[in-house]
């Protein structure tokens, strides 16, 4: 009880202090235990796992070790030296990052635009939309995903069936036979230049119809991030404007921007987790579609599992640790400008 | 009255538990299987007929998804579990039991048994000299057609072609084509490609054979007479005229579209047969079941591959029986016989498993890619190589050699005719040994390939210069 009525006191020894909060590691023991061996063992034995040739045959009760190859597995597939089709590593993160830069600069660009036409004064049903625009986050992604793998269907599909629904109507000749998720050639290709640099060649359109599909997914999110954000900004900030002559458009720029960006720069944040891990999108649409080339750190990680490697799991651990660096870093400078924002916020 | 109560209540519980206490455990088998729709209700009803006649024997079943199943039943048995039987092609033989999870059968099959599959059946199922499978028909793809559609059966890929334009319009395709090269394969066939050498190495980039199939392929997906990768739902609605799919859809489709359905051998692609892969589907057993579980699985494959089981294949999923005595009277599965005669056989070579994604990928690029067939080709060839390096290496030089324990073997085989003194103090070259060795098995040593390294690498080791 000293300890809580004066915490600064520092206890005589290691074993008084042990004493004194025996209660607490006694309260923290059963999680801490569970935590160990489900979650913290399986990672150290990943990271164990990185460092050799674990395969299949390793696996039986009665195998012999698997043997420690020190980096080969990360420098195989950091250099792309898998006996897998289409495998480059470096492919792989450019689209990836490409993908969540493109995908959450739509979510904030969507979100936000909805939220403050839902901030409109003086209309109706406000309340019945919100509830409304919440459901694609409230959906399991999986099903989701299913049913926008279905819309894209070259013959069933609800976009192709559609567009010859309004040719009849409208006497149009909109394409009626688009592959989405198969079609190779890019749409967009700017003539004389090369990938990298030319990163659209390494688009197809099965990655518009994702990024189209995670959308969807995705701008709810900041939708109700940004209403919040909005509905704390007083009106006289837009009165006093009003009084100096602002238009709406530098209104917005020079009261809203700024006062939704503390709620929003977290958000962002958060929302480039979970795009560059959207793992169910890219599997259950496209998955990783067509000859690989809307593949993701994630969804590659998880198809290593499943080829014909014969270290495969040593690969996968040593592919999975790459990633979580990559992770690390993104988290890194996150919690920077997560931080920096605070800072502006006091 | 409580008294009695507790006796009453006491005495239920006795009853209702003796019985279970007094019968046998009975012996329980799981099986995986891909089968759907009525391919699923045949096996239901085998299930019933023999565990009626077998009540000490249960049988449960899984559904898995094709694709999933050998994966999965990969990783649960190399950890000593999964299925005790898992139902599939015989492609997939090969691999399974070089990675050792599959049980060989060789010593449970009866002289009966035996005599109720055919000797290709056992061929398809044979994998180093051991019997892994027990196969249950034989599958491969033909020509379904719709005949309200489609009045006769085209002859040459050309008609084929033809015949689809000539059906299309409204609603109606004259034919959905799969370019999945499990369904397309028997078109390199026909043009005279081989698939892989004797040591299962690519050859699919020798002549032309390889680089017509994929023009083949990219000349029919430009083709507007037909629908490409329509699936087989089109088929079944009665909207498409045409399809190339599996025996196994037989029943199924019949129970769509009644006697509308038939069944014709592929086209000639020029004047040679298009010649699908003819493989056998099969119960594979795993090698962690138990000795009784095989008994019983092995006394279940008995009912399966009876006169009575094969008539019911037969009439439930329209499946091709692999029992000689059985002739079915079947139009459709007389096709499919005749189909498979022509048919190339299904590889169960280890290494067929490293051509399945080069290969498909191959057909995307010049399908949807609208690449240069010679250079997928090529890709293509040049993974499969890589494929089958990482197949073999493991398993040829990993292994098998740390498993041989060379110490042991040159106590047990040299010493079967002389003394262990003959060796000990020896102080020799590993060429020298070399010779020792080779000059002892020559006398009549017992040592394969293996054993005989393994022994020259210990007595080197150890009794060296």
């Amino acid at each position: 009880m000293a300890a809580v009525s004066n915490p600064k006191e520092t206890p005589a020894n290691f074993r008084d202090a042990l004493r004194q909060s025996a209660i607490p590691w006694a309260f923290i023991a059963p999680s801490a235990v569970v935590m160990a061996l489900i979650t913290l063992y399986p990672q150290l034995y990943q990271v164990y796992m990185a460092f050799t040739n674990m395969g299949l045959r390793h696996l039986a009760p009665d195998s012999t070790a698997p043997e420690i190859v020190g980096l080969d597995n990360f420098i195989r597939v950091v250099t792309s030296q898998l006996a897998i089709q289409n495998y480059d590593f470096a492919r792989i993160l450019i689209f990836n990052i490409v993908w969540t830069i493109a995908n959450v600069f739509m979510h904030v660009v969507v979100g936000v635009m909805v939220a403050l036409a839902l901030n409109a004064k003086g209309l109706w049903f406000k309340r019945l939309y919100r509830a409304v625009f919440i459901l694609p986050w409230a959906l399991p992604a999986y099903i989701t995903a299913l049913v926008w793998k279905n819309m894209y269907d070259p013959n069933f599909g609800a976009f192709n069936l559609l567009f010859a629904k309004i040719n009849e109507l409208l006497g149009t000749a909109l394409p009626t036979d688009t592959r989405w998720l198969l079609q190779i050639p890019p749409p967009i290709d700017l003539p004389g230049i090369a990938p990298p640099l030319d990163l659209f060649q390494w688009l197809p359109l099965a990655f518009y119809a994702v990024l189209l599909a995670n959308m969807w997914l995705g701008w709810p999110f900041m939708m109700v991030i940004a209403t919040g954000a909005l509905q704390s900004i007083p009106k006289e900030l837009y009165e006093a404007a009003d009084v100096d002559g602002a238009s709406k458009w530098h209104q917005f720029w020079a009261i809203t921007v700024p006062l939704i960006r503390p709620a929003m720069v977290p958000a962002i944040m958060l929302g480039t987790i979970w795009t560059f891990n959207q793992f169910n999108v890219i599997y259950f649409i496209s998955a990783g579609g067509p000859l690989r080339q809307t593949e993701i750190l994630v969804t590659q990680a998880y198809r290593l599992l499943q080829v014909e490697l014969p270290d495969r799991y040593g690969v996968a651990a040593a592919f999975s640790m790459v990633v979580f660096v990559i992770l690390l870093i993104n988290t890194l400078i996150n919690n920077r400008v997560t931080r920096a924002t605070e800072a502006y916020n006091e | 009255m409580r008294k009695l109560l507790s006796i009453l209540i006491l005495a239920a519980l006795i009853l209702t538990l003796l019985p279970s206490a007094i019968a046998q455990d009975p012996t329980v088998i799981t099986i995986w299987h891909g089968w759907q729709e009525a391919e699923a209700e045949l096996l239901e009803e085998w299930i019933d007929a023999f565990t009626e006649a077998n009540p000490e024997i249960e049988i449960d079943t899984l559904y898995v998804p094709f694709d999933d199943l050998q994966p999965r039943f990969q990783t649960a048995a190399s950890t000593g579990e999964g299925a005790d039987i898992i139902i599939g092609p015989n492609d997939r033989l090969g691999s399974l039991a070089n990675a050792g999870l599959l049980a060989a059968l060789d010593e449970y099959i009866d002289e009966d048994l035996m005599g109720q599959v055919s000797e290709t059946g056992w061929q398809a199922v044979t994998f180093g000299g051991s019997i892994y499978g027990i196969p249950e028909s034989a599958k491969s793809v033909a020509l379904f057609y719709n005949i309200d559609i489609i009045d006769i059966a085209p002859e040459t890929w050309e008609e084929m072609l033809e015949f689809a334009g000539e059906a299309q319009g409204g609603d109606v395709e004259g034919m959905t084509f799969n370019t999945g090269f499990y369904q397309t394969v028997g078109i390199f066939y026909a043009l005279g490609g081989q698939l892989m050498d004797d040591e299962g190495y690519s050859m699919v980039t020798e002549g032309d054979a390889g680089v017509q199939y994929l023009q083949a392929l990219q000349d029919v997906f430009n083709d507007d007479r037909v629908l490409i990768e329509g699936g087989n739902d089109l088929f079944r609605e009665g909207l498409a005229g045409m399809i190339v799919d599996g025996v196994w859809n037989l029943g199924t489709y019949r129970d769509q579209l009644g006697s509308a359905v038939e069944v014709a051998v592929l086209p000639k692609i020029g004047d040679a047969p298009w010649a699908p892969f003819t493989g056998m589907e099969s119960f594979m057993f795993n090698v962690n079941a138990s000795e009784d579980v095989v008994k019983a699985g092995v006394e279940f494959m008995r009912y399966v591959t009876s006169v009575e089981g094969q008539e019911m294949a037969v009439e439930v999923a329209g499946h091709v029986p692999v029992n000689p005595a059985v002739e079915p009277d079947d139009a459709g599965i007389a096709t499919f016989i005749k189909q498979g005669a022509i048919g190339t056989p299904f590889p169960n070579a280890p290494e067929m498993s490293a051509f399945w994604e080069p290969m498909a990928d191959a057909i995307t690029a010049v399908t949807e890619g609208g690449e240069d067939p010679a250079e997928a080709l090529a890709a293509a060839a040049e993974v499969v190589d890589e494929k089958i390096e990482q197949i073999k290496t493991p398993v040829e030089e990993g292994d098998d050699m740390a498993a041989l324990d060379g110490e042991a073997l040159a106590k047990e085989r040299c010493t079967a005719c002389h003394g262990w003194d003959k060796i000990e103090g020896k102080a020799k070259s590993e060429e020298d040994w070399t010779a020792t060795v080779d000059n002892m098995i020559e006398k009549g040593a017992e040592l394969n390939e293996d054993e005989r390294t393994a022994v020259i690498a210990y007595l080197a080791e150890n009794f060296g210069e």
